[in-house]
């Protein structure tokens, strides 16, 4: 979880009545890596967490410090109107619809807004209060324009370097189709930032997250034919993700097809703006290997795998370095190290071995010349049936999902 | 007005007429209600559903060409207007 979310998280949840939270049952929905952080969060507060809901079945046997990880119906055995669920997980509507429809007459409690697009009420409060978020964003748009006339607006409205990598790879074949030759991206942190400008020399600008989302309630009431939005289910009204009830179409497939609406065949462009790494000497060449145990919204692969990882490649000869970003910390008897995004191809190819969760840094060095692995927790896909592994699959990489009785063999 | 059509059923379609798709041969699930820009209350909804979020029932498909959609993977043959329809029931 980011920082700006960690302490919205915090702020949540100090809002809510003490005195009436300490007198129920506490439930979280949604095991990820949020949940955690707010089970942390709560047991280091005092609190008890009575289990965590999750509809993935084959988490059941297991515990998160103790805690149980159970299916979403159990809830309703016990007496449910003396419990609060709390939610960080990203699905909060389609987790608390789940819980209405189940019945459930606790309180539902989202701590985190990532989705500040949707309030399911026609309430004159709401929609008052939403026509001025739009009317905020109207002017924020109108700014746009008159700064950069003439120029296509290209949204990517989520921090997610994957997402962005996916989409710059794509979006030359989009511009000769829509025959636009001016043209800008808007994303949200210096990360995807960088993630742009590995494509080479483009105008680009970060815009905080609730001005990425007001302006594109903009574009979508205004219908601005000089802007795109380059997303696979942000916001509300772009419903590719719905295709992946029916069928299983890999995340690729939904940019190139379903989002810049290109032919199946057509080919992405792999980045080529890759910088050095100014200490590439500190990596014994060919005899190391970078690892990558982190990422933003994804189930952490437990520490103990990370731990069999590291004790067999030292016993190889190899040295052990960690990729961190930020607070993050070095992976024991590793070295940390912190690549810009456009030194990361250097790192791994001197390494010679990148050992990652899958995240979007992999899409990144997709094509590099390294050994390269990716770990997929076993985890669902949004709400599909589908698992990441079918999702984000890479090509001439080892993919290996990781389930709970995985054990790395050297 | 709005409430009446939340409450009462479970699928809203708004069909723009950007779209190229015959809704007279679909076979729609039970429960849904289909607004096409000759239906009464087409504009209001859709100028609300533009403004915000405000009801998980409601699917927009259109081309307005701001946004991918759900519409492209039929036209590029990843899905059939057949799977396009149970997909929208979900």
């Amino acid at each position: 979880m980011d920082k700006q979310h960690y302490e919205e998280m915090v702020s949540s949840f100090n809002q809510l009545p003490k005195k009436e939270i300490i007198r129920k049952q506490i439930y979280l929905f949604g095991h990820c890596n949020a949940t955690e952080e707010l089970a942390d969060y709560l047991l280091e507060n005092g609190y008890k967490v009575e289990a965590i809901l999750d509809n993935n079945s084959s988490k059941y046997k297991n515990t998160y410090r103790d805690i149980k990880i159970i299916a979403p119906m159990e809830i309703m055995k016990i007496n449910h109107k003396n419990t609060i669920v709390l939610i960080v997980a990203r699905a909060y509507a389609a987790m608390a619809k789940q819980l209405n429809h189940m019945g459930f007459k606790g309180e539902i409690k989202k701590l985190i807004d990532y989705n500040s697009f949707a309030e399911y009420s026609l309430s004159e409060d709401t929609i008052y209060r939403m026509k001025h978020r739009l009317n905020r964003g109207i002017s924020l748009l109108n700014a746009f324009n008159n700064r950069y006339d003439g120029i296509f607006k290209i949204f990517c409205p989520f921090s997610a370097l994957g997402d962005v990598y996916i989409m710059m790879s794509y979006l030359p074949c989009f511009l000769k189709k829509r025959r636009i030759d001016n043209y800008m991206i808007f994303v949200v942190g210096n990360g995807c930032m960088q993630v742009v400008k590995l494509f080479g020399n483009i105008q680009v600008e970060s815009l905080s997250q609730k001005d990425m989302d007001e302006v594109l309630q903009a574009v979508i009431y205004t219908n601005d034919n000089n802007s795109f939005i380059a997303h696979q289910d942000r916001p509300y009204i772009i419903n590719l993700h719905k295709a992946l009830y029916v069928k299983c179409i890999p995340l690729e497939t939904i940019y190139c097809c379903g989002i810049f609406g290109l032919p199946i065949e057509t080919s992405p462009v792999e980045a080529s703006e890759f910088t050095e790494y100014n200490d590439l000497a500190s990596i014994p060449k060919g005899k190391s290997v970078i690892l990558s145990p982190y990422a933003k919204s994804v189930t952490a692969i437990p520490m103990k795998i990370w731990n069999q990882i590291v004790n067999d490649y030292k016993q190889k000869g190899y040295t052990c370095f960690t990729n961190i970003v930020g607070n993050e910390t070095a992976l024991k008897d590793t070295i940390p190290i912190s690549p810009k995004i456009s030194e990361i191809k250097s790192v791994v190819e001197r390494a010679g071995t990148f050992i990652g969760i899958r995240s979007g840094l992999c899409d990144v060095i997709r094509n590099i010349n390294a050994k390269k692995i990716a770990l997929y927790p076993d985890y669902n896909y949004s709400d599909t049936k589908w698992k990441a592994v079918d999702m984000y699959l890479l090509k001439d990489w080892e993919n290996i999902v990781v389930k709970d009785d995985f054990q790395w063999k050297t | 007005m709005l409430n009446e059509y939340i409450d009462k059923y479970e699928i809203i379609i708004l069909f723009s007429d950007k779209i190229n798709i015959e809704i007279s041969e679909i076979d729609f699930p039970e429960n849904t209600k289909i607004f096409t820009p000759k239906t009464s209350g087409y504009d209001i909804i859709l100028d609300l559903y533009r403004t915000y979020d405000f009801s998980d029932k409601i699917i927009y498909l259109s081309d307005d060409g701001y946004c991918g959609g759900i519409i492209n993977l039929v036209q590029n043959g990843i899905i059939s207007v057949n799977e396009l329809i149970r997909a929208l029931s979900y």
